[in-house]
């Protein structure tokens, strides 16, 4: 949680560290980072330069701070902030501190959504059996990101390079959405 | 070849075979001669009905059969007649074989189709007893009294007859092969595809469609669903830009598949063309690891397709004319240049076109004696060259064969018969303009090429080219192509491309209609259906007995109706039809061509979505926890709940139920309820929506309280109740029932952005983020207060009922806290980050050793629910109002809401409308059901005396007796009265007495305390 200090409660992961490993790619799960939802009012002026870089358009990803927070234009005005919680940093941090940005809403989520990563010469025929998104085309370019439906599921997927992927999908069916990707990988070599 | 002469006193047919095959081990390829595709380098075994045989790398099934002399491949689906190969492709109707054995069993595939895998078994099918001796062949002699129409006119009486005899007759004699009954062991995939241009068929055409277009710069799908690219190229010995034009085939293949913009799907059927440019495929990889998928459906989103599917060779309706042997003059010269292979020792050509006289050539190529080409049309139609040496008959007709096995002898309707044992038959070809078609255009008939073309209303960016288009040419098939290709490109705003078509000449391609060999009426029946063993006599009785229209005709007779859909059968029958009725073909039209194209199997599209990933399976935080603790779960939506929690020596699910409603009566239970939607509100304009959105008022709720929420449909009914908690000025959480959860989130969504965008407001589901648990009972505080951190007082001073709070348990873990009961109990619902649920109830199991704490499931909350006379799903069933469930006063008159002005309408506020009640049981110990009807005493149950119905029922470990909620007319007025519970379902009539619904601590004090 972004809020979360120390807990004497054990944690623990759906996924629990589950990797797949295939001649044409690796599946793995990507856990510990924290996620925000971050949604701004209509007076917010996201792509001003305040005190850190501009958000992001829709299906856009961008690295906003030097602690490599992410920021993933999911809709308007909302965004998907991902950063590493070590210290104790949130992924709203560059948001609460943007003037620009006042009055921004944020929901945790590091709790409700998993993710996956997708990576190796592969990948991009195991997307082609996964994602109605065109996988060669812009809306899927690497530094994008899209929201979609996979096998079910609504998914988040974003392109970190050519053979890169991650897959960020609901906690409740991480199971399902694991079990999509690691038969996609299978069944593409 | 051997010089084996077909004269009289020739060798007999045995099972099918030529004689010569030695007896044991593989045949010997005995019709296996010089030339074609196939590696011979690579020999592969196969077996057919059990026995051995050997064929080529490049061979299909069909061809490697051929290549041992096997002609007799299986038995018609009616009259069980001896069926060879008619074709080489996947129009096919007779050479229907079942693959693989076992689990692996693959019935009815197109032995023309399947390419030729070392190992693989193929068994022929639709018979009784040997292939060559099949018992049920008897039917044919019964033809006479089985013709069209015979199933609807005969099995109308005695009517007792049908379910007893005729419809396990039909049954058992039905079908064509053996579908195995196990599940099926291979597994699907499925998957989407993108692209500027799909190119569909590679054949010439096709080719040069691809080729334009990717050299434009357009990213291009090319499929076909033949293993190797090239189409008729293979098959045939045309020249191409000076080479041959397998080799062009090859060299414009290799420069597709190098191109990183062409995706390539050798192997793949373009089945279907179906709204917004989307096409359906399905690709049947060479798989060596039978782990891999057997099929993948692609779904293919195209902004321009071009249709390069080629055209269909149609025969020619003649006595007798579906013997083994009797093949398309079109797969004549497949099986020859492409595969090496004769079809026959001493073949003849019957033809109404050029195309006959270019399989002459190719056969006398080869090396076989060609007996004659017999042509309808007079000698000066004729355009193509003459064959040397072989006799040519002109004005002249087929009108019937022998052979019972197979073709020995052709007759002509001079009286005339000559030996043959392979009959090369051309009546022209029609273009495939099946997918053009599949939104419902209709084909035009063109009269110079006798055969229906697409019109304009293809499917919308769909071009069509090459003899697909009716342009039967190679150089207007290579032209066609290209521009084709590159008018899409340039359409789709690439460069026009500086290349010009591939050159080739311009063959004839002339024909003379001719549809049925009249004189051989009377000589034997002339089939033109083969698959569904439909003759020119069907049709014209079909016709004779009023059915006039094509689609009826079609139903009437089965014609086209079959697995390969009529591809060889259905103009043919189209024109006898046009006859009987005095009419053109062209005023006669087709029937509807509908997807798909070729059969695809079930499993295709399903793809992955089988077993476990036919549905997506939501768990809780919690669900290993209950499942290590003995819980039975049940489906709620997508997500699996705990039951209850069967302990040692409980044996039936009532006794973990009624421990588990008394331990949270008596003590403490903890239950998980994350499935509970939970909704994140946000924003200056937060409590304006939820304002609207609820029937009662949310915008005086206090910061750290919680109350009850009713939610109305537009048309007043209700839809969903929950809690809303306000955690600040501006933020709020909102709960909902498991079922609803989605549903209320689409509502939120619907009306914020089209009802209410003005509102400075943003909503997130946090359903998944958190791991909520009920602590419900008399010690529940007691046991919270082991878990919470200092300085929170749980006291009820402090946190009084419907308070709600963040605050930190178990040592530092942030936490929420809402003083809520669904028991009636004092009862808590905390709420932890989802990744310390499975620890959080672990620890709370621990901490109330001694207080009594167990897990409870959703089958205990139900019948605590039911004590208290909370309304569920039983209630809010889509048809309640408000004032049924007791809750009219929740409507607020302060303001308005989404359903308030029709939730007032006459008959829902009718005072003597129904009312949830609660009800018992006269007889204590009587059982009652849910979905009982409620009735008078002394009335006889009916609609006029229907009072209204039960809604839940359980099973009161408390009061030790049955209770139930129900909807009845006036129950606020009727307490005490007592009624029938009429269960005409389960037989069961009930005295029950109307009480209050709330027959656990009716006045709430324990849930206050």
């Amino acid at each position: 949680m972004a809020e979360a200090a120390a807990s004497a409660l054990a944690e623990t992961h759906p996924l629990d560290g589950r990797v797949v490993e295939t001649a044409r790619g690796r599946l793995e799960v990507i856990a510990g980072r924290a996620l925000v939802i971050a949604t701004c009012p209509r007076s917010a002026r996201p792509d001003a330069d305040g005190s850190g870089s501009p958000l992001p358009p829709i299906g856009h990803v961008a690295t906003i701070d030097e602690r490599g927070t992410e920021a993933l234009g999911l809709g308007a005005l909302r965004w998907l902030m991902i950063s590493d919680p070590t210290g104790g940093a949130t992924p709203d941090d560059p948001l609460t501190t943007n003037p620009q940005l006042e009055g921004v809403r944020v929901v945790d989520q590091s709790d409700g959504l998993v993710c996956l990563r997708l990576h190796g010469e592969g990948a991009v025929d195991a997307m082609r059996r996964l994602c109605r998104i065109d996988v060669d085309g812009e809306a899927l370019a690497p530094g994008r990101c899209v929201t979609t439906v996979i096998d079910h599921l609504t998914i988040t997927i974003v392109r970190d390079a050519d053979d890169t992927f991650r897959l960020i999908g609901p906690r409740s069916t991480a199971d399902d959405l694991f079990h999509a990707a690691e038969t996609a990988l299978r069944n593409v070599g | 070849m051997s010089d084996v002469s077909l004269r009289p006193g020739m060798p007999v047919l045995r099972d099918g075979l030529w004689p010569g095959r030695p007896d044991a081990g593989p045949a010997a390829q005995s019709h296996r001669i010089g030339g074609g595709l196939v590696d011979r380098g690579r020999t592969l075994g196969f077996t057919f009905n059990g026995r051995r045989f050997e064929g080529y790398e490049g061979d299909t099934l069909a061809s490697a059969l051929l290549a041992n002399g096997q002609r007799l491949v299986g038995r018609s689906f009616k009259y069980h007649r001896p069926r060879g190969i008619l074709t080489a492709g996947s129009e096919e109707p007779n050479a229907l074989v079942e693959l693989g054995d076992g689990t692996h069993r693959e019935p009815n595939t197109r032995a023309t189709v399947t390419p030729l895998t070392d190992g693989l078994v193929a068994q022929s099918q639709n018979h009784v007893g040997p292939l060559s001796f099949d018992a049920m062949a008897v039917t044919d002699l019964a033809a006479p009294l089985i013709g069209a129409g015979f199933y609807y006119k005969t099995f109308m009486w005695p009517k007792g007859f049908w379910e007893r005899v005729y419809e396990p007759l039909i049954r058992r004699a039905a079908g064509l092969g053996r579908l195995s009954t196990a599940p099926d062991p291979d597994s699907y995939d499925h998957g989407y595809l993108h692209c500027d241009l799909l190119v569909i068929g590679a054949g010439p055409a096709g080719l040069s469609a691809a080729l334009a277009a990717s050299r434009a710069g357009a990213r291009v799908i090319i499929a076909d669903e033949d293993r190797r690219f090239g189409g008729r190229l293979l098959a045939e010995t045309y020249e191409v830009n000076g080479g041959s034009g397998a080799a062009w085939a090859a060299q414009t293949a290799a420069e597709l598949a190098a191109s990183d913009r062409v995706t390539c799907l050798q192997r793949t059927t373009v089945y279907g063309a179906f709204d917004h440019s989307v096409y359906g495929a399905v690709e049947v990889p060479a798989r060596q690891d039978h782990r891999k998928p057997r099929q993948i459906h692609w779904r293919i989103y195209a902004n321009r397709a071009v249709l390069a599917a080629g055209a269909i060779e149609r025969p020619i309706a003649f006595a007798n004319n579906d013997r083994p042997g009797i093949m398309m003059a079109g797969a004549v010269r497949a099986y020859i240049n492409r595969y090496g292979v004769a079809p026959g020792r001493c073949a003849s050509v019957f033809t109404t076109s050029d195309d006959g006289w270019r399989t002459a050539r190719d056969l006398a190529a080869s090396g076989i004696e060609v007996a004659a080409i017999i042509d309808t049309r007079p000698r000066d139609a004729v355009q193509a060259p003459p064959v040397q040496g072989v006799r040519a008959i002109y004005d002249a007709e087929v009108a019937n064969t022998r052979g019972r096995l197979g073709l020995t002898t052709i007759r002509l309707t001079n009286g005339e018969e000559i030996y043959s044992d392979c009959l090369a038959v051309s009546g022209g070809w029609n273009p495939s303009v099946h997918l053009t078609c599949h939104k419902r255009g209709k084909p035009e008939w063109r009269d110079d090429i006798a055969a229906f073309v697409p019109s304009a209303d293809a499917p919308q960016g769909m071009t069509v080219a090459g003899a697909a288009n009716g342009t039967f040419s190679l150089a207007a098939a290579l032209t066609s192509g290209h521009a084709a290709g590159a008018a899409a490109a340039q359409e789709l705003g690439f460069g026009a491309g500086a290349d010009a078509a591939a050159r080739a000449d311009d063959e004839p391609t002339g024909v003379k209609p001719h549809w049925y060999v009249g004189a051989s009426a009377k000589q034997g029946r002339a089939w033109v259906d083969y698959q569904n063993d439909v003759t020119g006599k069907d049709i014209a009785q079909a016709h004779m007995e009023g059915f006039r229209s094509v689609e009826h005709a079609k139903r009437y007779t089965t014609l086209g109706m079959a697995t390969d859909q009529g591809k060889t059968a259905n103009l043919i029958g189209l024109a006898l039809l046009s006859e009987a009725a005095g009419q053109s073909i062209a005023e006669t039209g087709t029937t509807i061509y509908r997807p798909p194209y070729t059969p695809v199997p079930i499993g295709a599209f399903a793809g992955r979505a089988r077993g476990k990933a036919y549905r997506p399976t939501r768990r809780t935080p919690g669900h290993d926890w209950a499942a290590a603790h003995g819980a039975s779960f049940v489906e709620t939506g997508a997500w699996l709940r705990a039951e209850w929690f069967a302990q040692p020596g409980e044996t039936h699910w009532r006794q973990s139920v009624d421990r588990e409603v008394m331990v949270v009566r008596e003590a403490v239970g903890i239950c998980d309820v994350s499935t509970l939607g939970k909704i994140d509100v946000q924003g200056p304009d937060a409590a304006t929506l939820l304002d609207r959105l609820y029937a009662n008022m949310m915008s005086t709720l206090k910061v750290g309280r919680t109350r009850y929420g009713l939610m109305l449909r537009e048309d007043g009914i209700v839809f969903d109740d929950g809690t809303v908690a306000r955690l600040g000025d501006d933020h709020f959480l909102i709960t909902t029932t498991t079922a609803q959860a989605g549903r209320v989130f689409e509502h939120m969504e619907f009306c914020h952005q089209g009802l209410w965008p003005g509102l400075d407001v943003s909503f997130e589901s946090v359903t998944d983020a958190w791991f909520q648990v009920a602590v419900a009972g008399p010690k529940s505080r007691a046991l919270l207060e082991r878990i919470v951190d200092a300085p929170f007082d749980l006291s009820n001073t402090a946190f009084p009922f419907m308070a709600c709070s963040a605050l930190n348990v178990c040592g530092g873990t942030p936490a929420r806290l809402f003083r809520i009961s669904f028991s009636g109990e004092l009862a808590y619902e905390l709420v932890v980050p989802s990744r310390y649920g499975p620890a959080l109830m672990d620890r709370l199991m621990q901490a109330g050793c001694d207080l009594g704490v167990a897990p409870y499931g959703v089958e205990a909350l139900n019948v605590l629910r039911i004590e208290k006379g909370h309304a569920a799903g039983g209630e809010l069933n889509g048809q309640t109002t408000a004032a049924m469930l007791g809750l009219g006063a929740m409507v607020s008159a302060k303001k308005d809401c989404i359903g308030k002005v029709l939730s007032k309408r006459e008959a829902l506020v009718d005072a003597k409308g129904p009312r949830l009640m609660g009800f018992r049981p006269v007889q204590r110990e009587a059982e009652i059901d849910a979905g009982a009807h409620f009735i008078a005493k002394d009335a006889e149950p009916s609609l006029a005396t229907d009072e209204g119905h039960m809604t839940s029922v359980a099973y009161s470990p408390t009061l030790g007796h049955m209770i139930g909620l129900g909807l009845i007319d006036r129950g606020a007025d009727r307490i005490g009265e007592i009624v029938v519970a009429y269960d005409a379902v389960r037989g069961r009539n009930t005295d029950v007495e109307i009480v209050s619904p709330y027959v656990y601590d009716p006045d709430g004090g324990k849930q206050r305390g």
